[in-house]
Protein backbone atom coordinates (compact mmCIF):
# COMPACT_ATOMS: atom_id res chain seq x y z
CA UNK A 1 0.00 0.00 0.00
CA UNK A 2 1.36 3.45 -0.89
CA UNK A 3 1.51 6.25 1.66
CA UNK A 4 -1.23 8.24 -0.06
CA UNK A 5 -3.67 5.34 -0.11
CA UNK A 6 -6.31 5.04 2.55
CA UNK A 7 -6.82 1.54 3.83
CA UNK A 8 -10.10 0.07 2.76
CA UNK A 9 -12.67 -0.46 5.52
CA UNK A 10 -12.91 -4.19 4.91
CA UNK A 11 -9.13 -4.53 5.19
CA UNK A 12 -8.74 -3.14 8.69
CA UNK A 13 -12.15 -3.42 10.32
CA UNK A 14 -12.12 -7.15 11.12
CA UNK A 15 -8.80 -6.79 12.95
CA UNK A 16 -9.81 -3.57 14.69
CA UNK A 17 -13.15 -4.75 15.99
CA UNK A 18 -12.41 -8.41 16.71
CA UNK A 19 -9.03 -8.40 18.39
CA UNK A 20 -8.21 -11.29 20.71
CA UNK A 21 -4.98 -12.48 22.26
CA UNK A 22 -3.39 -15.83 22.91
CA UNK A 23 -2.25 -15.45 26.51
CA UNK A 24 1.29 -16.45 27.47
CA UNK A 25 1.83 -14.90 30.90
CA UNK A 26 -1.56 -15.57 32.47
CA UNK A 27 -4.12 -18.29 32.18
CA UNK A 28 -7.21 -17.48 30.18
CA UNK A 29 -9.29 -18.30 33.24
CA UNK A 30 -7.41 -15.62 35.18
CA UNK A 31 -7.86 -12.99 32.49
CA UNK A 32 -11.56 -13.84 32.19
CA UNK A 33 -12.59 -15.33 35.56
CA UNK A 34 -15.92 -17.10 35.59
CA UNK A 35 -17.16 -14.96 38.50
CA UNK A 36 -16.95 -11.84 36.32
CA UNK A 37 -17.12 -13.14 32.75
CA UNK A 38 -20.03 -15.46 33.46
CA UNK A 39 -20.96 -19.07 32.99
CA UNK A 40 -20.69 -21.42 31.29
CA UNK A 41 -16.97 -20.73 31.26
CA UNK A 42 -15.73 -21.87 27.86
CA UNK A 43 -12.31 -21.69 26.17
CA UNK A 44 -11.80 -18.88 23.65
CA UNK A 45 -12.35 -21.22 20.70
CA UNK A 46 -15.99 -21.62 21.70
CA UNK A 47 -16.55 -17.90 21.17
CA UNK A 48 -14.40 -17.50 18.03
CA UNK A 49 -17.33 -17.39 15.61
CA UNK A 50 -19.17 -14.68 17.60
CA UNK A 51 -20.53 -12.02 15.23
CA UNK A 52 -23.08 -9.22 15.11
CA UNK A 53 -24.47 -7.68 11.93
CA UNK A 54 -23.74 -3.96 12.35
CA UNK A 55 -19.91 -3.99 12.32
CA UNK A 56 -19.82 -0.29 13.14
CA UNK A 57 -16.51 1.57 13.22
CA UNK A 58 -15.76 4.19 15.86
CA UNK A 59 -15.65 6.92 13.20
CA UNK A 60 -19.08 5.86 11.92
CA UNK A 61 -20.42 5.67 15.44
CA UNK A 62 -19.32 9.20 16.32
CA UNK A 63 -20.55 10.68 13.05
CA UNK A 64 -23.97 9.04 13.23
CA UNK A 65 -24.45 9.93 16.89
CA UNK A 66 -23.43 13.53 16.20
CA UNK A 67 -26.05 13.76 13.44
CA UNK A 68 -28.69 12.38 15.81
CA UNK A 69 -27.76 14.91 18.48
CA UNK A 70 -28.04 17.76 15.99
CA UNK A 71 -31.50 16.63 14.91
CA UNK A 72 -32.71 16.17 18.46
CA UNK A 73 -31.45 19.57 19.63
CA UNK A 74 -33.25 21.17 16.69
CA UNK A 75 -36.49 19.58 17.88
CA UNK A 76 -35.78 20.76 21.40
CA UNK A 77 -35.17 24.33 20.24
CA UNK A 78 -38.36 24.34 18.20
CA UNK A 79 -40.72 22.41 20.50
CA UNK A 80 -39.14 21.99 23.91
CA UNK A 81 -40.45 25.12 25.60
CA UNK A 82 -42.42 24.72 28.79
CA UNK A 83 -45.42 26.30 27.05
CA UNK A 84 -45.31 23.61 24.33
CA UNK A 85 -45.37 20.89 26.96
CA UNK A 86 -48.00 22.56 29.13
CA UNK A 87 -50.38 22.44 26.16
CA UNK A 88 -50.30 18.63 26.15
CA UNK A 89 -52.96 16.44 27.73
CA UNK A 90 -52.33 16.02 31.50
CA UNK A 91 -52.89 12.26 31.32
CA UNK A 92 -50.29 11.92 28.58
CA UNK A 93 -47.84 14.02 30.58
CA UNK A 94 -48.33 11.66 33.51
CA UNK A 95 -47.20 8.81 31.23
CA UNK A 96 -44.16 10.84 30.18
CA UNK A 97 -43.25 11.39 33.85
CA UNK A 98 -43.58 7.68 34.54
CA UNK A 99 -41.25 6.87 31.64
CA UNK A 100 -38.86 9.70 32.49
CA UNK A 101 -38.34 8.58 36.09
CA UNK A 102 -38.07 4.84 35.56
CA UNK A 103 -35.89 4.51 32.47
CA UNK A 104 -33.15 7.18 32.04
CA UNK A 105 -31.16 6.39 35.19
CA UNK A 106 -31.72 2.69 34.63
CA UNK A 107 -29.97 3.27 31.32
CA UNK A 108 -27.06 4.68 33.29
CA UNK A 109 -26.72 1.39 35.15
CA UNK A 110 -26.81 -0.33 31.75
CA UNK A 111 -23.68 1.67 30.89
CA UNK A 112 -21.98 -0.17 33.78
CA UNK A 113 -23.22 -3.54 32.49
CA UNK A 114 -21.90 -2.73 29.03
CA UNK A 115 -18.55 -1.57 30.42
CA UNK A 116 -18.16 -4.84 32.31
CA UNK A 117 -18.76 -6.62 28.99
CA UNK A 118 -16.31 -4.26 27.26
CA UNK A 119 -13.62 -5.74 29.50
CA UNK A 120 -14.77 -9.24 30.45
CA UNK A 121 -16.85 -10.46 27.50
CA UNK A 122 -15.21 -13.43 25.85
CA UNK A 123 -14.88 -12.18 22.27
CA UNK A 124 -13.23 -9.08 20.83
CA UNK A 125 -16.15 -8.11 18.60
CA UNK A 126 -18.53 -8.46 21.52
CA UNK A 127 -16.29 -6.21 23.62
CA UNK A 128 -16.17 -3.62 20.82
CA UNK A 129 -19.90 -3.36 20.38
CA UNK A 130 -20.35 -3.36 24.18
CA UNK A 131 -18.13 -0.26 24.27
CA UNK A 132 -20.50 1.45 21.87
CA UNK A 133 -23.38 0.16 24.00
CA UNK A 134 -21.93 1.89 27.06
CA UNK A 135 -21.68 5.17 25.14
CA UNK A 136 -25.26 4.66 23.96
CA UNK A 137 -26.55 4.20 27.48
CA UNK A 138 -24.82 7.33 28.73
CA UNK A 139 -26.54 9.20 25.94
CA UNK A 140 -29.89 7.65 26.91
CA UNK A 141 -29.39 8.95 30.42
CA UNK A 142 -28.23 12.41 29.50
CA UNK A 143 -30.82 13.21 26.84
CA UNK A 144 -33.92 12.91 29.08
CA UNK A 145 -32.11 14.58 31.98
CA UNK A 146 -31.30 17.51 29.71
CA UNK A 147 -34.60 17.83 27.86
CA UNK A 148 -36.87 17.38 30.85
CA UNK A 149 -34.85 19.50 33.27
CA UNK A 150 -36.14 22.63 31.57
CA UNK A 151 -39.66 21.61 32.55
CA UNK A 152 -39.00 21.35 36.29
CA UNK A 153 -39.49 25.06 36.83
CA UNK A 154 -43.13 24.79 35.71
CA UNK A 155 -43.90 21.25 36.88
CA UNK A 156 -41.98 19.87 39.86
CA UNK A 157 -43.06 16.29 39.11
CA UNK A 158 -40.50 16.32 36.27
CA UNK A 159 -37.81 16.62 38.95
CA UNK A 160 -38.38 12.91 39.52
CA UNK A 161 -36.58 12.21 36.24
CA UNK A 162 -33.44 12.63 38.31
CA UNK A 163 -34.72 12.13 41.86
CA UNK A 164 -36.58 8.81 41.47
CA UNK A 165 -33.74 6.30 41.86
CA UNK A 166 -32.32 8.25 44.77
CA UNK A 167 -35.55 7.84 46.72
CA UNK A 168 -37.20 5.09 48.73
CA UNK A 169 -40.37 5.37 46.73
CA UNK A 170 -41.87 1.89 46.44
CA UNK A 171 -41.72 1.92 42.64
CA UNK A 172 -38.05 2.93 42.87
CA UNK A 173 -37.39 0.06 45.29
CA UNK A 174 -38.97 -2.33 42.77
CA UNK A 175 -37.12 -0.88 39.79
CA UNK A 176 -33.77 -0.91 41.63
CA UNK A 177 -34.33 -4.51 42.68
CA UNK A 178 -34.68 -5.52 39.04
CA UNK A 179 -32.16 -3.20 37.40
CA UNK A 180 -29.40 -3.49 39.98
CA UNK A 181 -29.37 -7.21 39.32
CA UNK A 182 -29.89 -7.09 35.58
CA UNK A 183 -27.88 -4.03 34.56
CA UNK A 184 -25.47 -3.21 37.34
CA UNK A 185 -24.20 -6.52 38.69
CA UNK A 186 -24.93 -9.25 36.14
CA UNK A 187 -21.99 -10.90 34.41
CA UNK A 188 -21.68 -10.26 30.65
CA UNK A 189 -23.43 -13.51 29.71
CA UNK A 190 -26.49 -12.95 31.89
CA UNK A 191 -26.43 -9.26 30.93
CA UNK A 192 -26.37 -10.10 27.21
CA UNK A 193 -29.24 -12.58 27.44
CA UNK A 194 -31.34 -10.76 30.05
CA UNK A 195 -30.77 -7.22 28.82
CA UNK A 196 -29.99 -7.41 25.11
CA UNK A 197 -32.02 -10.42 24.05
CA UNK A 198 -35.03 -10.21 26.36
CA UNK A 199 -35.30 -6.68 27.71
CA UNK A 200 -34.13 -4.64 24.73
CA UNK A 201 -35.17 -6.81 21.82
CA UNK A 202 -38.55 -7.45 23.35
CA UNK A 203 -39.66 -4.82 25.77
CA UNK A 204 -37.80 -1.60 25.00
CA UNK A 205 -39.03 -1.98 21.43
CA UNK A 206 -42.51 -1.89 22.91
CA UNK A 207 -41.76 1.16 25.01
CA UNK A 208 -39.76 3.18 22.52
CA UNK A 209 -41.49 2.29 19.25
CA UNK A 210 -44.97 2.04 20.72
CA UNK A 211 -44.72 5.15 22.85
CA UNK A 212 -43.16 7.24 20.09
CA UNK A 213 -46.14 6.33 17.88
CA UNK A 214 -48.45 7.51 20.64
CA UNK A 215 -46.38 10.66 21.16
CA UNK A 216 -46.94 11.50 17.54
CA UNK A 217 -50.68 10.96 18.02
CA UNK A 218 -50.88 13.45 20.89
CA UNK A 219 -48.55 15.95 19.20
CA UNK A 220 -45.65 15.52 21.65
CA UNK A 221 -42.85 15.98 19.11
CA UNK A 222 -40.16 16.40 21.76
CA UNK A 223 -40.86 13.05 23.43
CA UNK A 224 -41.33 11.39 20.05
CA UNK A 225 -37.96 12.71 18.84
CA UNK A 226 -36.25 11.63 22.03
CA UNK A 227 -37.61 8.09 21.89
CA UNK A 228 -36.87 7.64 18.22
CA UNK A 229 -33.31 8.86 18.63
CA UNK A 230 -32.72 6.46 21.52
CA UNK A 231 -34.37 3.47 19.87
CA UNK A 232 -31.96 3.50 16.91
CA UNK A 233 -29.12 2.90 19.38
CA UNK A 234 -31.02 0.17 21.16
CA UNK A 235 -31.60 -1.66 17.90
CA UNK A 236 -27.85 -1.81 17.32
CA UNK A 237 -26.52 -2.91 20.69
CA UNK A 238 -29.45 -5.28 21.27
CA UNK A 239 -27.80 -7.43 18.57
CA UNK A 240 -25.27 -8.60 21.16
CA UNK A 241 -27.84 -10.86 22.77
CA UNK A 242 -28.58 -13.49 20.19
CA UNK A 243 -25.02 -14.64 19.34
CA UNK A 244 -24.25 -14.94 23.07
CA UNK A 245 -27.41 -16.94 23.60
CA UNK A 246 -26.53 -19.27 20.71
CA UNK A 247 -23.19 -20.17 22.32
CA UNK A 248 -24.76 -20.71 25.75
CA UNK A 249 -27.48 -22.92 24.25
CA UNK A 250 -24.81 -25.04 22.58
CA UNK A 251 -23.08 -25.70 25.92
CA UNK A 252 -25.72 -25.34 28.65
CA UNK A 253 -29.23 -25.30 27.25
CA UNK A 254 -30.90 -25.51 30.67
CA UNK A 255 -29.12 -22.38 31.90
CA UNK A 256 -30.00 -20.49 28.71
CA UNK A 257 -33.65 -21.45 29.16
CA UNK A 258 -33.57 -20.36 32.82
CA UNK A 259 -32.17 -16.93 31.97
CA UNK A 260 -34.81 -16.44 29.29
CA UNK A 261 -37.64 -17.51 31.59
CA UNK A 262 -36.41 -15.41 34.50
CA UNK A 263 -35.78 -12.17 32.64
CA UNK A 264 -38.86 -12.33 30.45
CA UNK A 265 -41.03 -12.51 33.55
CA UNK A 266 -39.21 -9.80 35.46
CA UNK A 267 -39.19 -7.49 32.42
CA UNK A 268 -42.87 -8.16 31.80
CA UNK A 269 -43.97 -7.03 35.25
CA UNK A 270 -42.11 -3.72 35.02
CA UNK A 271 -43.23 -2.91 31.50
CA UNK A 272 -46.82 -3.79 32.32
CA UNK A 273 -46.65 -0.84 34.69
CA UNK A 274 -44.57 1.60 32.66
CA UNK A 275 -46.08 0.90 29.25
CA UNK A 276 -49.43 -0.57 30.26
CA UNK A 277 -50.47 2.46 32.29
CA UNK A 278 -49.49 4.89 29.54
CA UNK A 279 -51.11 3.06 26.64
CA UNK A 280 -54.39 1.96 28.19
CA UNK A 281 -55.13 4.57 30.85
CA UNK A 282 -53.10 7.77 30.55
CA UNK A 283 -53.24 8.25 26.76
CA UNK A 284 -56.32 10.34 25.82
CA UNK A 285 -58.92 7.86 24.64
CA UNK A 286 -59.66 9.71 21.41
CA UNK A 287 -56.04 9.35 20.32
CA UNK A 288 -55.53 5.72 21.23
CA UNK A 289 -54.80 3.12 18.62
CA UNK A 290 -53.91 -0.45 19.52
CA UNK A 291 -54.24 -1.47 23.15
CA UNK A 292 -51.28 -2.40 25.35
CA UNK A 293 -52.19 -6.05 24.86
CA UNK A 294 -52.22 -5.64 21.07
CA UNK A 295 -48.85 -3.87 21.19
CA UNK A 296 -47.41 -6.67 23.33
CA UNK A 297 -48.79 -9.34 21.02
CA UNK A 298 -47.28 -7.62 17.99
CA UNK A 299 -43.96 -6.36 19.36
CA UNK A 300 -43.13 -8.86 22.05
CA UNK A 301 -44.98 -12.14 21.81
CA UNK A 302 -44.81 -12.83 18.09
CA UNK A 303 -41.17 -11.92 17.71
CA UNK A 304 -40.08 -13.47 21.00
CA UNK A 305 -41.73 -16.82 20.38
CA UNK A 306 -40.41 -16.92 16.81
CA UNK A 307 -36.88 -16.28 18.10
CA UNK A 308 -37.19 -19.01 20.72
CA UNK A 309 -38.42 -21.46 18.11
CA UNK A 310 -35.53 -20.62 15.78
CA UNK A 311 -33.10 -21.20 18.61
CA UNK A 312 -34.73 -24.48 19.66
CA UNK A 313 -35.77 -23.14 23.07
CA UNK A 314 -39.10 -23.72 24.76
CA UNK A 315 -41.56 -20.96 25.54
CA UNK A 316 -41.37 -20.19 29.29
CA UNK A 317 -43.15 -22.80 31.43
CA UNK A 318 -45.47 -20.12 32.81
CA UNK A 319 -46.83 -19.08 29.40
CA UNK A 320 -50.50 -19.70 30.29
CA UNK A 321 -49.97 -17.52 33.39
CA UNK A 322 -48.39 -14.83 31.22
CA UNK A 323 -51.34 -14.93 28.80
CA UNK A 324 -53.75 -14.42 31.69
CA UNK A 325 -51.47 -11.70 33.05
CA UNK A 326 -51.60 -9.91 29.71
CA UNK A 327 -55.37 -9.66 30.11
CA UNK A 328 -55.29 -8.59 33.75
CA UNK A 329 -52.10 -7.47 35.41
CA UNK A 330 -51.92 -3.83 34.35
CA UNK A 331 -55.64 -3.41 35.05
CA UNK A 332 -55.12 -4.83 38.55
CA UNK A 333 -52.15 -2.66 39.31
CA UNK A 334 -53.50 0.55 37.73
CA UNK A 335 -56.70 0.41 39.78
CA UNK A 336 -54.60 -0.28 42.88
CA UNK A 337 -52.15 2.51 42.13
CA UNK A 338 -55.01 4.93 41.36
CA UNK A 339 -56.25 4.35 44.89
CA UNK A 340 -52.72 4.95 46.23
CA UNK A 341 -51.76 7.73 43.82
CA UNK A 342 -50.25 9.94 46.52
CA UNK A 343 -47.51 7.31 46.88
CA UNK A 344 -46.05 8.11 43.45
CA UNK A 345 -44.82 11.19 41.56
CA UNK A 346 -47.24 11.28 38.60
CA UNK A 347 -50.97 11.79 38.22
CA UNK A 348 -53.70 9.33 37.27
CA UNK A 349 -56.81 9.48 35.12
CA UNK A 350 -60.10 8.05 36.34
CA UNK A 351 -61.52 6.07 33.40
CA UNK A 352 -64.92 7.47 32.45
CA UNK A 353 -67.67 6.06 30.20
CA UNK A 354 -65.67 6.51 26.97
CA UNK A 355 -62.48 5.04 28.40
CA UNK A 356 -64.34 2.12 29.92
CA UNK A 357 -66.15 1.40 26.65
CA UNK A 358 -62.76 1.33 24.89
CA UNK A 359 -61.30 -0.98 27.53
CA UNK A 360 -64.32 -3.31 27.32
CA UNK A 361 -63.86 -3.50 23.57
CA UNK A 362 -60.12 -4.20 23.83
CA UNK A 363 -60.35 -6.61 26.78
CA UNK A 364 -63.69 -8.40 26.29
CA UNK A 365 -62.76 -11.33 28.49
CA UNK A 366 -61.39 -9.45 31.47
CA UNK A 367 -62.29 -5.78 31.81
CA UNK A 368 -65.77 -6.48 33.21
CA UNK A 369 -63.98 -7.76 36.35
CA UNK A 370 -62.69 -4.26 37.01
CA UNK A 371 -65.91 -2.32 36.46
CA UNK A 372 -67.10 -2.70 40.09
CA UNK A 373 -63.78 -1.24 41.33
CA UNK A 374 -64.09 1.77 39.01
CA UNK A 375 -67.76 2.15 39.97
CA UNK A 376 -66.69 2.30 43.60
CA UNK A 377 -63.92 4.84 42.98
CA UNK A 378 -66.29 6.94 40.87
CA UNK A 379 -68.88 6.85 43.67
CA UNK A 380 -66.14 8.08 45.96
CA UNK A 381 -65.53 11.13 43.78
CA UNK A 382 -69.25 11.74 43.43
CA UNK A 383 -69.43 12.06 47.21
CA UNK A 384 -66.31 14.24 47.48
CA UNK A 385 -65.49 17.76 46.40
CA UNK A 386 -63.19 18.20 43.39
CA UNK A 387 -59.56 18.33 44.41
CA UNK A 388 -60.08 16.50 47.70
CA UNK A 389 -57.93 13.61 46.54
CA UNK A 390 -57.43 11.93 49.88
CA UNK A 391 -61.19 11.41 50.22
CA UNK A 392 -60.85 8.82 47.43
CA UNK A 393 -57.63 7.18 48.51
CA UNK A 394 -56.46 4.06 50.29
CA UNK A 395 -55.26 4.31 53.87
CA UNK A 396 -54.12 0.76 54.66
CA UNK A 397 -50.54 -0.29 54.03
CA UNK A 398 -50.36 -2.03 50.65
CA UNK A 399 -48.44 -5.28 50.46
CA UNK A 400 -45.45 -6.08 48.26
CA UNK A 401 -43.92 -9.08 46.49
CA UNK A 402 -40.67 -10.37 48.00
CA UNK A 403 -39.19 -10.78 44.52
CA UNK A 404 -40.40 -8.07 42.15
CA UNK A 405 -41.18 -5.64 45.03
CA UNK A 406 -44.30 -4.50 43.23
CA UNK A 407 -47.65 -4.54 45.01
CA UNK A 408 -49.48 -7.86 45.35
CA UNK A 409 -51.76 -7.33 42.38
CA UNK A 410 -51.25 -10.42 40.26
CA UNK A 411 -54.26 -12.55 39.36
CA UNK A 412 -57.79 -11.22 39.10
CA UNK A 413 -60.15 -9.41 41.49
CA UNK A 414 -61.77 -12.78 42.13
CA UNK A 415 -58.55 -14.59 42.98
CA UNK A 416 -55.29 -12.89 43.87
CA UNK A 417 -52.29 -15.09 42.98
CA UNK A 418 -50.12 -14.19 46.00
CA UNK A 419 -48.43 -17.15 47.63
CA UNK A 420 -46.48 -17.50 50.89
CA UNK A 421 -43.13 -19.31 51.05
CA UNK A 422 -41.93 -20.57 54.42
CA UNK A 423 -38.35 -21.69 55.14
CA UNK A 424 -36.70 -22.24 58.51
CA UNK A 425 -39.42 -20.33 60.32
CA UNK A 426 -39.25 -17.30 58.00
CA UNK A 427 -41.95 -16.24 55.56
CA UNK A 428 -41.95 -14.40 52.28
CA UNK A 429 -44.88 -13.54 50.05
CA UNK A 430 -44.68 -13.66 46.25
CA UNK A 431 -47.17 -12.04 43.88
CA UNK A 432 -47.31 -14.94 41.42
CA UNK A 433 -46.06 -18.44 40.72
CA UNK A 434 -43.28 -17.27 38.35
CA UNK A 435 -41.99 -14.81 40.99
CA UNK A 436 -42.10 -17.65 43.53
CA UNK A 437 -40.21 -19.94 41.14
CA UNK A 438 -37.45 -17.39 40.53
CA UNK A 439 -37.25 -16.58 44.25
CA UNK A 440 -36.87 -20.22 45.24
CA UNK A 441 -34.30 -20.91 42.50
CA UNK A 442 -32.03 -18.17 43.86
CA UNK A 443 -33.23 -17.84 47.43
CA UNK A 444 -29.79 -16.94 48.79
CA UNK A 445 -29.66 -14.00 46.42
CA UNK A 446 -33.11 -12.64 47.22
CA UNK A 447 -34.13 -13.64 50.73
CA UNK A 448 -32.39 -10.87 52.66
CA UNK A 449 -33.83 -8.00 50.65
CA UNK A 450 -36.39 -6.03 52.65
CA UNK A 451 -39.59 -5.10 50.89
CA UNK A 452 -41.55 -2.08 52.10
CA UNK A 453 -43.59 -4.13 54.59
CA UNK A 454 -40.44 -5.59 56.18
CA UNK A 455 -38.98 -2.09 56.42
CA UNK A 456 -42.12 -0.93 58.23
CA UNK A 457 -42.09 -3.95 60.56
CA UNK A 458 -38.39 -3.42 61.29
CA UNK A 459 -39.08 0.20 62.22
CA UNK A 460 -36.99 1.47 59.29
CA UNK A 461 -40.00 3.05 57.55
CA UNK A 462 -43.03 4.70 59.12
CA UNK A 463 -46.28 2.73 59.15
CA UNK A 464 -48.35 5.89 58.94
CA UNK A 465 -49.15 6.80 55.33
CA UNK A 466 -48.53 10.56 55.64
CA UNK A 467 -45.18 10.02 57.33
CA UNK A 468 -44.32 7.28 54.87
CA UNK A 469 -44.87 9.66 51.94
CA UNK A 470 -43.15 12.72 53.30
CA UNK A 471 -40.37 11.27 55.44
CA UNK A 472 -39.52 8.05 53.63
CA UNK A 473 -40.61 8.27 50.00
CA UNK A 474 -39.34 11.80 49.41
CA UNK A 475 -42.73 13.07 48.30
CA UNK A 476 -44.46 16.28 49.30
CA UNK A 477 -47.99 17.43 48.62
CA UNK A 478 -47.10 19.59 45.60
CA UNK A 479 -45.43 16.63 43.89
CA UNK A 480 -47.26 13.48 44.88
CA UNK A 481 -49.70 11.95 42.45
CA UNK A 482 -53.27 13.16 42.27
CA UNK A 483 -56.20 12.71 39.97
CA UNK A 484 -55.08 14.44 36.76
CA UNK A 485 -58.40 16.30 36.58
CA UNK A 486 -58.87 16.75 40.32
CA UNK A 487 -61.90 14.47 40.08
CA UNK A 488 -63.76 17.13 38.07
CA UNK A 489 -64.85 15.20 34.99
CA UNK A 490 -67.63 16.49 32.73
CA UNK A 491 -69.30 13.07 32.85
CA UNK A 492 -69.22 12.84 36.64
CA UNK A 493 -72.27 14.53 38.12
CA UNK A 494 -72.09 15.26 41.80
CA UNK A 495 -74.92 15.09 44.25
CA UNK A 496 -75.79 18.37 45.87
CA UNK A 497 -73.73 18.74 49.00
CA UNK A 498 -76.74 18.47 51.32
CA UNK A 499 -77.80 15.23 49.64
CA UNK A 500 -74.42 13.54 50.02
CA UNK A 501 -74.30 10.80 52.58
CA UNK A 502 -71.25 9.42 54.16
CA UNK A 503 -70.19 6.28 52.32
CA UNK A 504 -70.01 3.01 54.18
CA UNK B 1 -49.17 -9.18 70.64
CA UNK B 2 -49.77 -7.43 67.34
CA UNK B 3 -49.88 -9.79 64.35
CA UNK B 4 -49.34 -8.38 60.82
CA UNK B 5 -51.50 -10.29 58.31
CA UNK B 6 -51.75 -10.13 54.53
CA UNK B 7 -55.42 -9.76 53.60
CA UNK B 8 -57.06 -10.28 50.22
CA UNK B 9 -60.67 -9.26 49.71
CA UNK B 10 -62.65 -10.84 46.91
CA UNK B 11 -63.27 -8.17 44.27
CA UNK B 12 -60.17 -6.16 45.18
CA UNK B 13 -57.11 -5.54 43.04
CA UNK B 14 -54.42 -5.53 45.73
CA UNK B 15 -53.52 -7.23 48.99
CA UNK B 16 -53.28 -5.10 52.12
CA UNK B 17 -51.45 -5.46 55.39
CA UNK B 18 -53.60 -5.34 58.53
CA UNK B 19 -52.49 -5.51 62.14
CA UNK B 20 -54.54 -7.56 64.59
CA UNK B 21 -53.99 -8.29 68.27
CA UNK B 22 -53.76 -11.99 68.92
CA UNK B 23 -56.86 -11.79 71.16
CA UNK B 24 -58.89 -9.95 68.51
CA UNK B 25 -61.79 -11.96 67.10
CA UNK B 26 -61.91 -13.00 63.48
CA UNK B 27 -65.06 -10.85 63.21
CA UNK B 28 -62.81 -7.92 64.14
CA UNK B 29 -60.30 -8.88 61.45
CA UNK B 30 -63.14 -9.04 58.93
CA UNK B 31 -64.19 -5.51 59.88
CA UNK B 32 -60.60 -4.28 59.54
CA UNK B 33 -60.27 -5.79 56.09
CA UNK B 34 -63.59 -4.34 54.94
CA UNK B 35 -62.61 -0.89 56.17
CA UNK B 36 -59.12 -1.14 54.67
CA UNK B 37 -60.41 -1.90 51.19
CA UNK B 38 -63.66 0.11 51.15
CA UNK B 39 -62.22 2.72 48.76
CA UNK B 40 -62.19 0.05 46.02
CA UNK B 41 -64.63 -2.67 47.11
CA UNK B 42 -68.22 -2.31 48.23
CA UNK B 43 -68.53 -4.82 51.06
CA UNK B 44 -71.55 -3.12 52.62
CA UNK B 45 -71.74 -0.76 55.56
CA UNK B 46 -69.00 -1.35 58.12
CA UNK B 47 -70.27 -2.23 61.59
CA UNK B 48 -73.54 -3.46 60.11
CA UNK B 49 -75.09 -6.84 59.42
CA UNK B 50 -73.52 -6.73 55.95
CA UNK B 51 -70.46 -8.38 57.48
CA UNK B 52 -72.40 -11.63 57.66
CA UNK B 53 -72.25 -11.89 53.88
CA UNK B 54 -68.47 -12.41 54.16
CA UNK B 55 -66.30 -15.14 55.59
CA UNK B 56 -62.61 -15.30 56.40
CA UNK B 57 -60.59 -18.18 55.01
CA UNK B 58 -57.13 -19.47 55.73
CA UNK B 59 -56.35 -21.53 52.65
CA UNK B 60 -59.53 -23.54 52.07
CA UNK B 61 -60.56 -23.42 55.74
CA UNK B 62 -63.40 -21.10 56.75
CA UNK B 63 -62.64 -19.60 60.17
CA UNK B 64 -65.43 -19.06 62.68
CA UNK B 65 -65.86 -15.33 63.42
CA UNK B 66 -65.95 -15.84 67.17
CA UNK B 67 -62.46 -17.39 67.31
CA UNK B 68 -59.54 -15.17 68.22
CA UNK B 69 -56.56 -14.62 65.92
CA UNK B 70 -54.52 -16.86 68.20
CA UNK B 71 -57.18 -19.59 68.29
CA UNK B 72 -57.44 -19.50 64.51
CA UNK B 73 -53.72 -20.27 64.31
CA UNK B 74 -52.81 -17.05 62.54
CA UNK B 75 -49.22 -15.98 62.85
CA UNK B 76 -47.23 -13.04 61.46
CA UNK B 77 -47.27 -12.61 57.68
CA UNK B 78 -49.89 -15.29 57.03
CA UNK B 79 -52.31 -14.86 54.16
CA UNK B 80 -56.05 -14.67 54.77
CA UNK B 81 -58.86 -14.25 52.24
CA UNK B 82 -62.13 -12.44 52.79
CA UNK B 83 -64.66 -13.91 50.40
CA UNK B 84 -68.40 -13.73 49.92
CA UNK B 85 -70.02 -16.46 51.95
CA UNK B 86 -70.24 -19.61 49.85
CA UNK B 87 -68.09 -18.27 47.00
CA UNK B 88 -65.96 -20.99 45.36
Amino acid sequence: MHDDEVARREDWLPLARKLDWTFRYVEERDAFPEEVSGRPWLPADAWASWAEPYGTTFEEYVRIQSDKETSLLAVRDALGRASDVAALDPGWLAGVKLHAATLPLAEFTAAVGNLRAARFARDGAWRTVASFGALDELRHTQIPLLLLHDLVRTDAQFDWTHRFYHSNNWVAIAARHCFDELLLTADPIEFAIGTHFVFETGFTNLQFVGMSALAEQVGDRLFEGMLTSIQTDEARHAQIGRPVLEVVIAHDRAYAQYLIDKWFWRSWLLFAVVTGFAMDYLMPVGRRGPSFKEFVEEWVVGQFLASLAELGLERPWYWPIFERSLENYHHMIYASAYSYRATVWFDFVLPGPDERAWLRRKYPSSFSLYEPVWDRLTEGWRAADPGVDLAVHGTAIPSFCSLCQLVLSHGTPDQNDATVVERDGRKWILCSEPCRWIFEREIDRYSEHKDVVRRVLAGEAPGNLAAFLSQYSGLRYEVWGKDAHAGAYPWLEREKRADRRERP
Amino acid sequence: MLVPIYGFVQGDTIGVLVFAHDDMTIAGVIEKLRASTSVRVDTGATGSGDARAWELRIGDRVVAPNLTVDEAGLTALDRVDLRRRGAP
